[in-house]
């Protein structure tokens, strides 16, 4: 990565030409900006070249989510923005992989609920992850990280260069959703429980067989590779789901799935993990509130 | 090789070193996405079909997940449709199908996504014996065609998704639009056809499409998938139906 800084003669040229709505306010803050320049070479599979500048974000937007009636906070040219929602497992594949990178950004979170006009003309699909970078849109979890894998490839290349250990994470992938499922249908079918959480615990051990193979701690190996950061946020909410059904086979523990909680406290220490973490408690308060059908999406923040 | 279905109880058929073998199974549409790709980049292989009601035990010991399709060469495994495609893709060089351009290759990730929306109201309107239930899957099943005919056209470069070629979503979504001309006949019910005039960019693309030579090879008629899910329902299919082997 190639970062240069300009002078302050070269910094007001270059603010001058960008074009902002609300002239004075927003190019006084932007005066003290400075760019970095983070430029990505062709890796190993031969990508085009792509040369992307982006501002380091001065204005923080509250963590607050938006929702319908909230007029459309302004982007800034060349910040790159990330709409989420903080118990989103799905926007947090894509928060994890910018922080883990250090990609700077801004957050927006959006109430899924009540879904802001601009936000469903910008992304029709309506969900989050989006990510939006002047005018760039691009919805969805996994071409959300693949793309800034591949854009900003830097010193955390999270893509194995293997093309099969490369297929294996994706079919490890493939197989998540059976974990993501099982909130979604405990709630749906309540009766058949046991059958859910059956299913559950041999999905379960069947990632840990996966990772039994792997030298680990991460199923990247020694460094957690993009498939680490696309399945954490599932196993993230397991003790929340334990705490809610009181069931002590979900939650891996060293006796019956030594390799995945290995992978879980060992995760529970990288940086950006525990930048957007929401713990146990919260995660059930969530899900629990998602259910009564007002989700607390504000849930932790301070008034 | 015999394409009739191995079944529980079946000796496993010898690999050989260095042969690319698939597991597969001649009406299965994942299946077909993996077919579509060795067809395409003209990658020699060996086809093995499984009965998936009744699976070969050395088939589970191979994948415990039990799906097909399943690609195997000397120690290597992959399972997984979309795994198996993008394998296949990066290991063999001729007709290159994934885009080299990480924005292209982001959004055919979207659309990849997206396409799984397919699935449940497919599968869901083929079970169902509820005419009413049937139309409002199939309603669902043309919005989301309505989704894939806008990004289409808004590709502007096609007749393809991929452009002037043929990328890996347009086989990831071929096996279900080849289907979906089959659930009018199966549920004998006209109404749930999509109208031409509705998907001009997509009836266009299937036109493409039917002119490649690995859809040539691997596409079913609507009658034949229409009996092929009819016997489903039964229970019983006969998964080697319509195979003329001795």
């Amino acid at each position: 990565m190639r970062i240069s800084t300009f002078s302050s003669q070269e910094l007001i040229m270059k603010v001058m030409t960008l074009q902002f709505p609300q002239a004075s306010a927003l190019a006084s803050r932007r005066l003290r900006c400075f760019m970095q320049h983070v430029s990505s070479s062709s890796s190993a599979n031969g990508q085009t070249e792509s040369n992307i500048t982006l501002l380091t974000p001065v204005v923080t937007y509250d963590p607050k989510t938006l929702a319908q009636g909230s007029p459309f906070p302004p982007t800034t040219p060349g910040v790159l923005r990330l709409y989420n929602m903080r118990f989103c497992p799905f926007a947090q594949r894509t928060k994890l992989v910018l922080e883990h990178k250090k990609i700077p950004h801004e957050t927006i979170n959006v109430n899924l609920k009540y879904k802001p006009d601009w936000f469903l003309k910008l992304s029709p699909l309506g969900l989050v992850p989006v990510l939006q970078l002047d005018d760039l849109v691009l919805p969805e979890s996994t071409a959300t990280c693949d793309w800034l894998d591949d854009t900003f490839p830097g010193q955390t290349r999270l893509t194995p260069s293997d093309s099969l250990r490369r297929a294996w994470d994706r079919v490890l992938l493939e197989n998540v959703g059976k974990i993501s499922d099982t909130f979604y249908a405990l709630r749906r079918k309540a009766d058949l429980k046991d059958k859910i959480l059956d299913k559950l615990e041999k999905r379960l051990r069947w990632f840990e067989t996966i990772l039994s193979d792997r030298e680990g701690p991460y199923f990247g190996g020694n460094q957690p590779a993009m498939i680490d950061f696309l399945l954490w946020p599932h196993f993230e909410r397991l003790p929340a789901l334990t705490l809610l059904t009181s069931n002590s086979r979900i939650t891996p523990d060293p006796h019956h799935l030594p390799r995945l909680a290995a992978w879980m406290e060992i995760m529970l220490q990288l940086p950006a993990v525990k930048a957007v973490l929401q713990n146990t408690n919260a995660h059930a308060h969530f899900f629990a509130s998602f259910g009564t059908g007002s989700p607390d999406y504000d849930f932790g923040l301070e008034e | 090789m015999s394409q009739k279905v191995y079944t529980q109880g079946s000796a496993f058929p010898p690999t050989k070193p260095g042969v690319l073998r698939l597991y597969s199974m001649r009406f299965c549409p994942f299946a077909q996405r993996a077919r579509l790709v060795l067809q395409h980049k003209n990658i020699p292989h060996e086809i093995v079909n499984i009965h998936l009601r009744s699976k070969p035990e050395w088939f589970l010991a191979l994948n415990p997940l039990g799906q097909v399709p399943v690609l195997q060469i000397d120690d290597k495994i992959v399972p997984e449709s979309t795994a198996t495609c993008d394998w296949l893709d990066d290991v063999y060089p001729e007709n290159q199908l994934q885009p080299t351009d990480p924005y292209r290759r982001a959004w055919d990730r979207v659309l990849l996504e997206y396409s799984s929306k397919l699935i449940g109201p497919y599968y869901g309107a083929i079970r169902s014996t509820d005419a009413s239930e049937v139309e409002s899957k199939s309603e669902e099943i043309k919005k989301h065609m309505q989704f894939f005919e806008e990004q289409l056209k808004a590709r502007e470069d096609g007749p393809f998704f991929g452009g002037s070629k043929p990328s890996t979503f347009d086989f990831f979504l071929w096996p279900f639009y080849e289907r979906l001309p089959m659930l009018p006949l199966l549920k004998d019910n006209p109404a749930l056809d999509i109208e031409a005039d509705k998907i001009p960019t997509l009836t266009a693309w299937a036109k493409a499409m039917r002119e490649l030579p690995a859809v040539k090879a691997t596409s079913l008629d609507a009658s034949s998938h229409a009996t092929w899910y009819r016997q489903t329902l039964t229970g019983a299919p006969d998964y080697d139906m319509f195979l003329k082997e001795d």
